[in-house]
Formats: structure tokens, sequence, C-alpha cells
């Protein structure tokens, strides 16, 4: 109930702010306790419950269920923030690669150079230990990372 | 010139009135759904397996009669019978999709035809629908092109390593965008058959379960986002199968499931759960696979992905996608003896020992803050605290070491949970100087070969056995078994884990037989083959009533198809003396292909008397017996 209520006016606030990210509440993973398992062996995790396809709404980064083309970072960095940071932190790792590659990166060059800079610039893209996902994509833009593949 | 811009509108605006809205209002004819209808029956298209399969429904034949059920009950059918009645479904839908202009009105946007894509596909073919009957669903195909699927995977999440029940494992779909082929795999969309449960509701949850009280549906999820929990938090790799679907079978399945969308049906954990709708909609583009059985009561995931890899033709590729705790395992066991030594000091105090700093080179120091990082996270996931600052302290130490790569070693022998042993069992053979019969529903025993499951565990659901007496040479009942698991997740240096176990078991006349333990699990070598286990066991028999002891279970698996395992427990009990169980139990499967092994079992119960020769039970077993998939 805390963490909803920490979720809501957090969320809320950088709503305000006007720059309000796909708004997934940073993913607060529902996870099934052990026992639980135990009876529901064969149950999926329904986090983030969502029904298929086209009658569902439109938020901010999503279209009838699809991420909308131009919220694909955004949406991808909030839902694996924590992996993210770990990843640009060792300089390499598939969720960054990832990330090189929605940023336009091809070959396996482009790639590891893209994680290289992102490696050697993560002062300043995830500037303390809760630098929010907005803030993270933002600041990868500031620091031009992505300019190791737009081929100029 | 301003008349003639007017003008012109004008008759944009006609032009679009007349070949716009019309198609709607005026193509349908009274005659034409009336011939439609009389040439489906003429080609019994009612009993057609494609029928059959898209809505989903299960044959039951009694002595009596034969009749379909499905198991939706909302958003899905057309006809108020159409559960149960597979010819007025067909009926109502051939009636609604070309004769109902005016359901088309403001409100309901959509025309029955744009929802019911596969039907309506299926039917505009069989039926050879004129062009005049056919409405052109422009929402529908944009939202596809956006989705853009070329291929279709199933998706296993494998057994979790620190709980034997999640063996069983999940499956999904996951949708091929051809432009996220390679890195952007992780954005192409999950679609699984999930309930809508909540496990906050503890116990009724299960119950709830059990019983049908949930709703399933279908749900749609950005890979990444579905696996996120699995791979994370649960440490579940994901095994990836790609199938071998045509372009127009790939259609085809994402027309189904779009209609799939309102469609409900109440979720039973055992049965109607996600393997099986997943299944179900694989025969759909399919017609003549055969995957899920009528008979079958209770599905397992994996014997599902079995199923559709034996199919045949239709599994192209396996891929594999380890879980966090997979690759921290793998890092873990890379390190140097000198690394492993100051490895939990680097966790508790977040830097180098002011004496060690000059020992390591710089790539050996980015080793163990990388894999430091990575315990941090998993503690993080599993306990679910936030140790983001801790770990970003990790972090800024790393990043001053500069570019580094994934530790690389010997390939961990990671083996397809298809590779598995079947879940059934069917065994035969000697108990002392009786006959005796046994029958297991599920799933997997602490001997039997554990490529491709969690070593080490034990998970028996549902198993009956009965004997025949040697004397009268009648057939008796002889044990009942409800559940019976054995977890030795096991503890190391870092992290302290619970092993477990609980057994329900009934004998002749109902007389329970229960035990359950907690203890500590140890990987004795390093490929694992030994663990050694003590527990605090206790047990309820109605003999002996309640008794409790300290028990020690060795478990060796020198070969994949050779498990052994030894327990020796000594009962205090309370009514009379105490007494010591010794169990040897062995497994070897000496007929590969039809995974046919040979069991033996001895186990002694000594009352701890003064002579030690009062046995109260010797059990000499010997077992052929094999698996496969009900």
């Amino acid at each position: 109930m805390i963490k909803t209520i920490i979720a809501i006016l957090f969320f809320g606030s950088i709503a305000l702010a006007g720059d309000a990210g796909c708004g997934l509440g940073g993913m607060l993973i529902k996870t099934n306790s052990k026992l639980m398992q135990l009876f529901a062996v064969t149950t999926n995790g329904t986090s983030g419950s969502q029904t298929l396809g086209i009658t569902f709404g439109t938020s901010d980064c999503t279209s009838k269920g699809l991420v909308k083309n131009d919220s694909q970072i955004q949406y991808f960095v909030e839902v694996n923030h924590t992996d993210i940071i770990r990843e640009m932190a060792q300089g390499y790792g598939d969720k960054l690669s990832t990330l090189a590659a929605l940023n336009g990166c091809m070959t396996d060059k482009q790639i590891s150079e893209f994680n290289a800079k992102a490696q050697s610039s993560f002062r300043t893209i995830a500037p303390s230990s809760n630098t929010p996902a907005v803030d993270l994509v933002n600041n990868m833009q500031s620091a031009a990372i992505a300019d190791v593949c737009s081929g100029s | 010139m301003y008349a003639q811009d007017h003008n012109f509108k004008f008759l944009v605006l006609i032009f679009v009135i007349l070949f716009k809205t019309p198609v709607y209002s005026w193509g349908f004819s009274f005659e034409r759904t009336e011939s439609y209808l009389k040439r489906a029956e003429a080609l019994d298209l009612a009993e057609h397996p494609q029928w059959i399969k898209l809505g989903h429904y299960r044959k039951i034949e009694s002595l009596f009669r034969t009749h379909y059920k499905s198991g939706f009950s909302a958003g899905f059918f057309i006809s108020p019978n159409g559960a149960s009645s597979p010819s007025e479904e067909l009926t109502g839908t051939i009636k609604l999709l070309y004769s109902s202009a005016e359901t088309y009105t403001s409100e309901n946007k959509e025309h029955p035809q744009c929802y019911y894509l596969a039907r309506t596909q299926w039917l505009n073919r069989i039926l050879d629908v004129s062009e005049e009957d056919k409405v052109p669903c422009p929402e529908r195909t944009a939202w596809k092109k956006d989705l853009n699927t070329s291929s279709v995977s199933l998706i296993f999440a494998a057994g979790d390593m620190s709980n034997a029940a999640s063996t069983f494992g999940h499956t999904f779909l996951k949708l091929n965008n051809p432009q996220n082929q390679g890195l952007k795999d992780l954005l192409n969309y999950g679609i699984d058959y999930s309930a809508d449960a909540d496990d906050s509701e503890g116990f009724f949850y299960a119950i709830k379960g059990l019983f049908g009280f949930y709703n399933g549906q279908f749900a749609m999820l950005p890979f990444h986002q579905k696996i996120l929990e699995y791979t994370n938090v649960e440490g579940r790799d994901i095994w990836e199968y790609q199938l071998n679907f045509s372009k127009e079978e790939t259609e085809f399945l994402i027309n189904h499931l779009l209609e799939m969308e309102k469609a409900r049906a109440p979720y039973y954990f055992m049965d109607e759960n996600c393997s099986t709708q997943i299944l179900r909609t694989l025969e759909v583009v399919r017609p003549d696979l055969n995957l899920v059985d009528p008979i079958r009561t209770f599905v397992v995931p994996i014997d599902t992905v079995k199923l559709v890899e034996r199919s045949g033709s239709l599994v192209q590729s396996t891929t594999y996608k380890p879980a966090l705790k997979t690759e921290f395992n793998k890092t873990y066991k890379l390190l140097s003896a000198e690394q492993k030594d100051i490895f939990p000091d680097l966790v508790k105090d977040l830097k180098f020992p002011n004496s060690i700093k000059s020992k390591f080179s710089n790539q050996e120091k980015a080793q163990l803050l990388e894999a430091a990082a990575a315990a941090l996270s998993l503690e993080a996931f599993r306990k679910k605290i936030n140790l983001d600052d801790q770990k970003y302290q990790l972090y800024l130490q790393r990043v001053e070491l500069g570019p580094g790569q994934a530790a690389s070693g010997p390939e961990e022998k990671s083996k397809s949970p298809t590779k598995s042993h079947d879940s059934t069992r069917l065994s035969y053979g000697r108990l002392g100087d009786e006959t005796i019969i046994k029958f297991r529903g599920a799933f997997h025993e602490l001997e039997q070969p554990h490529d491709g499951l969690i070593p080490h565990s034990h998970i028996e659901a549902i198993a009956v056995s009965a004997r025949v007496e040697a004397k009268t040479r009648i057939l008796k009942f002889d044990r009942f078994t409800v559940l019976n698991l054995i977890n030795l997740n096991p503890s190391n240096r870092l992290e302290n884990n619970m092993a477990w176990k609980t057994r329900i078991e009934f004998m002749d006349r109902f007389r329970p037989d229960f035990e359950g333990g907690i203890g500590s699990s140890l990987s004795m070598t390093s490929q694992d083959e030994l663990r050694a286990t003590a527990f605090l066991t206790a047990r309820y028999t109605e003999a002996e009533q309640a008794a409790l002891g300290p028990e020690l279970l060795m478990s060796y698996h020198p070969l994949n198809s050779l498990g052994l395992s030894l327990s020796g427990t000594y009962f205090f009990i309370k009514k009379h003396n105490d007494y010591l169980r010794t169990v040897f139990k062995s497994n070897w499967q000496f007929y590969d292909k039809d995974q046919i092994q040979l069991d033996v079992r001895w186990q002694y119960e000594n009352l701890m008397d003064s002579d030690f020769k009062n046995k109260i039970q010797f059990e000499n077993k010997f077992m052929i017996g094999f698996n496969f998939i009900l």
C-alpha cells in the first residue's frame, strides 16, 4: 500500500513536471510466494496484466497494446532499468546491446563502441543510485552515446 | 476558382460516402446467406476438424452419445449454446458474419467479420463466399502490420533451481517480427494464457485455482517484460522452440488470437491451464495435430513442449536464454580460489580490502566487481529489498576499470528440458515375495535421470500401487501417494538455503503415512554429482504415532542413467522404543530409447532395543518401469 502511494506520488510528480515516461511504475514485480508456487505450479505470472491487443486503450507509450515506435527506448529502459545500469557499468550485456540496437547500432563494432561509450559516460548517465528511467534516457541523449552509430 | 474547389470537395464527399459506408449496409443478401448455410450443412462443416479446433472444443465420447464441450464461457461464442454445440455455433456464425448489416452501428464500430478474423478467413474460403459479402477491416490490418509477425516460437520457462515445485514450468508464445531479428529479439511480443488470479488471497488462491474460480484469458506483453520476472526474480532459464509455421499459418494464428481477445474460461491449475490453451491454439493452425488428448486430465507444461517437439516437423530450432542466477553461477565458478576468498568481503564491504589491492589484475578486479553486483541484484530480487546504493558503489569502481567482457569458460552442459524423462510412469516388479504394480501420474523421482530437470529433486504427485498377495493371489491396494516432494536446494558460502521435504501418503484402509522435514543441503563435488543433506524429520503413522529425529540423506548421480540414494533416520518415539530407518534406492535407465528403468529399493526399520534384531519392517523391492506421456 505504502509502495503504491509512493509510486503514485513519485510518478505523479514526474507527470506534473511534464515528462512522464511510460509510467510503468518502475515495474513493481509481483511474484508468487514459494508456497503459492507449490500449488499454482502451472500458472503464469500475471504481472502487468494486460489483455491482448487491439481493444486495449492508448497510454503514453502504448497504443492498442503495442509499444509506440517512438517510445520503444523509454519503455525498454523503464522495464529493464536495474539490468541496464548494471550492464552499463560493466560495459557489456544483452540488454545494453539491445539498447544499442534501438539507437541504430547495427554492426558488432558499432555495438561495442556504443557499450564502451555508455560505460565511460556512466557518471553522466546515472549520476546517482536512483536515477529514474526518464532521466537515464535523457542523459543518454545529452551524452550523445548513440553518435557512434549514426555513421557521421 | 473557389466554386470549382468547393465542387471538387463535394464530389470527394459523395465518392467517400458511396464507396466506404455502403459496403457494410447493402452488401449482404438473404439468399446468399441461405446458400452458405446449405453449403455448410452439405459439407458437414460443424464436425470439420478446423471448426472444432477453432472453437477450442473437446470431443467427449460416452457410451450413448458423442458431444462437444468448450472451456470458454464468455466473450467468444455467438450462439447461446455455442460452447456445447458446434453446429448451432456454426449457424449463428454464418448468419452473423454474412447478414448482419444492422449490427454494424456507430457504437459497435467493428463488423463481426473483423472480430472473428480466423473464422471468417476459413469460412470465406471453404464456403466460397462472394466478394460482395467480404468486409474490409482496415483497423485490424493496420494493427497486424504494426505487429508484423513472420514466425512464432513456443517459449518454455524452465524450473527454478530453488523450488522443486516449479519444475513443471510455464509455456507461452512469442511472435517474431523480422525487424527484431538478433539483438532486438527482446522487443518481440509474448502471448500467454493466464489466470486473472491474485495470489494475495493466500490459501484460497490454491483452492480457487484447483476448482476453476479464476478466469483465464490471453494476454500480451513485450517479451522482455514478460520474462523479466522469470529470468531475474525466479531464476528460470528460458528455452525457445521456433515453430516452422508458414507465413499463411502465422497470419491465421494471429487472426485466431485476435478473435480470442475477449474470450474467458474458468482456469484450472491442473488441466485447463496455460499449456492446454496454448496447445489448442497451435492445433487451430494445424488441425491434424492432436496435441491435447481428450482423455488427458493433468497437463504438465514440459510435456506439452515435448509433444510439440515430437509431433515431427513443428520445431525448427531451439535457443536458450540463461537466467541471471545461471549466469552468476557460471561467473562465480570461473573465479580463482584467491578471488573466491575475498568475494564475501567484497559483497559485504563493497570495496576491496586494502591489503589485497595490488594482488589482482584489473581484469580480475572487474570480474569480482561484476560478480558482486550480480550477487547483490539477485539478493535484492530475492528478498524484495532495495540495494541500489550498495550496487552503485560497486558500479563506480567497475566503471574505472574500463571495458570488459563476459567471462568465458567451458560451456555449461545445459540440457534442453525436452530431453528429460517423461512424467508418467508405470512399473511392475517384486516386493518381497509379492508382485507389485505402480502407476505414477507425475513427475520425477530423486534417483531417476535428471538431465533437463532440477538436479537432485523429487516431485511425485498422484501415484497408486497395488500388490498381489502371495498366498491368496488377491490384488490388494498398497499405497496412494498424494504428494511427495524433496527439495535439496544447496547452501554455499554466499547463501543459506533451506532444504525441505513433504510426503502425504495413505496405506490400505486409508491409514496415513505423513512425513516432513527441513534441513540443509550441500553440493559435495564440483559437477554436483553428490549432494549431502541433513534433515530434522517428523513422521506420522497410525502404528508409531508421531516420530521425530535427525536424518542424513545422500543423493548420488555418477551418470545420467544411474542414480543412487541412501538415507538414515533415527526416530524418537514416545509410545515404544526408538527405531532406525535405513533406505537405499537406485534407478538405472538401461534402455534409453523407451526410458525403461530398473529400480531397486531396500528399506530396513529396526527397533532400537537390546539386540537390534527386532525388525519392524523390511522391504526388498525390484521394479521395472517405463516412462511416458499420458
